[in-house]
């Protein structure tokens, strides 16, 4: 694969979606351990699944074209997600539906909801990592 | 003097709680290799809690156990070691060891000690989409839990080097030593020709009790203190 010097809005994408991957991983573990908990501390829930929601709306900008493998930059993005955007892109609609979801049912405090919504998103990030994320080496 | 034909040539070396616990081991760490492969996450991390148990109560059975058993006849001094490995360890006649030899120990203390860090790294490890954790990982960051399922699969694969070399230096005693190692451990018993050196064993109710007290430590840590 031809390997070419990435531009800076390349490489600032590339940093952005991954840092803000991060900060989801981080809240939905919150979220996940307050369930497990079984007794949630529901202003803990609020504040994850709002910042999770927050950040599921602002990912698919980050994915810009030739910020795959192709930049040379270190990122497990497969090629996939820009061969089939379409797809892509329906998936990522999928993932800033259940983020909503995930955090009305935290502003509710609806805790049945929560625990839908949490194991709900939780599959479909497991999806999408499954279809265009390189494995971890 | 009379010496019954029974014991005329073996000796006891192991007890059976090491040796319960050797194969219990054994095949429990090809159960969780298993099943993690199959993503049968809960059955894995049931089995991680098990050995868990096993390496607590080992790590005790070298402070409280059969005098083979101890960290004394484990860990020996590198001048021992040294000498072994010079004069000792590629001669076929030479004398025997009633328990680890000094260059065997060192690879068990290795196990052990790489054991524990598999399992301790698996309390608090997280799966890249936070379906999956340990549970001790809501005591971890989000990063310290990915960092530690890393760590988890690393010593995973220094564990496997490690069996290895044991494997294969329990098949060059076999082989070239034609010093039959699995037999003592299944059995407890080896051929002894030479004088017999004292060697003391522990009572079975002091496993137990032992055992016991490591499976409720575990207990605590994953039922009272973790999170499932």
């Amino acid at each position: 694969m031809l390997a070419y010097a990435a531009t800076p809005a390349i490489v600032s994408a590339i940093k952005a979606r991954q840092a803000n991957f991060k900060e989801i991983g981080g809240d939905f573990k919150a979220v996940s351990d307050e369930i497990k908990s079984g007794a949630p501390n529901l202003s803990a829930v609020r504040s994850a699944a709002h910042d999770l929601n927050q950040r599921a709306g602002g990912q698919l900008k980050y994915f810009l074209r030739g910020s795959g493998p192709e930049s040379g930059v270190t990122t497990r993005a497969l090629p996939a997600i820009w061969s089939d955007g379409a797809e892509f892109a329906k998936r990522n609609g999928d993932f800033v539906r259940a983020a909503a979801d995930l955090d009305s049912a935290a502003q509710k405090g609806d805790v049945a909801r929560l625990v839908a919504a949490r194991s709900a998103l939780g599959m479909i990030c497991k999806g999408c990592h499954e279809k265009y994320r390189a494995e971890e080496e | 003097m009379i010496i019954t034909p029974r014991h005329h040539g073996w000796l006891r070396v192991w007890d059976a709680p090491t040796r319960i616990f050797h194969w219990a081991t054994v095949i429990l760490i090809a159960a969780a290799w298993w099943t993690e492969k199959q993503r049968m996450l809960q059955a894995h991390r049931l089995i991680g809690y098990a050995l868990f148990s096993l390496v607590l109560f080992r790590f005790a059975w070298a402070l409280i156990g059969s005098s083979t058993s101890r960290f004394s006849a484990i860990l020996r001094s590198p001048a021992v070691v040294y000498n072994y490995a010079r004069h000792e360890l590629f001669r076929r006649d030479a004398e025997h060891h009633a328990g680890h030899n000094p260059v065997g120990g060192w690879s068990i203390g290795a196990m052990l000690l790489v054991l524990l860090a598999q399992i301790v790294s698996g309390l608090v490890a997280v799966d890249v989409d936070g379906l999956e954790s340990g549970p001790l990982s809501y005591l971890v960051s989000f990063e310290i839990g990915r960092l530690a399922s890393r760590l988890h699969a690393q010593t995973f694969d220094i564990l496997l080097a490690l069996i290895c070399l044991h494997v294969a230096a329990v098949a060059f005693h076999m082989l070239y030593k034609r010093d039959n190692l699995v037999m003592p451990m299944l059995s407890g018993l080896r051929r002894w020709e030479s004088e017999r050196p004292s060697l003391r064993f522990a009572p079975l109710s002091r496993a137990l009790a032992a055992f016991i007290a490591c499976a409720l430590i575990v207990w605590v840590l994953v039922n009272v203190v973790g999170r499932v």
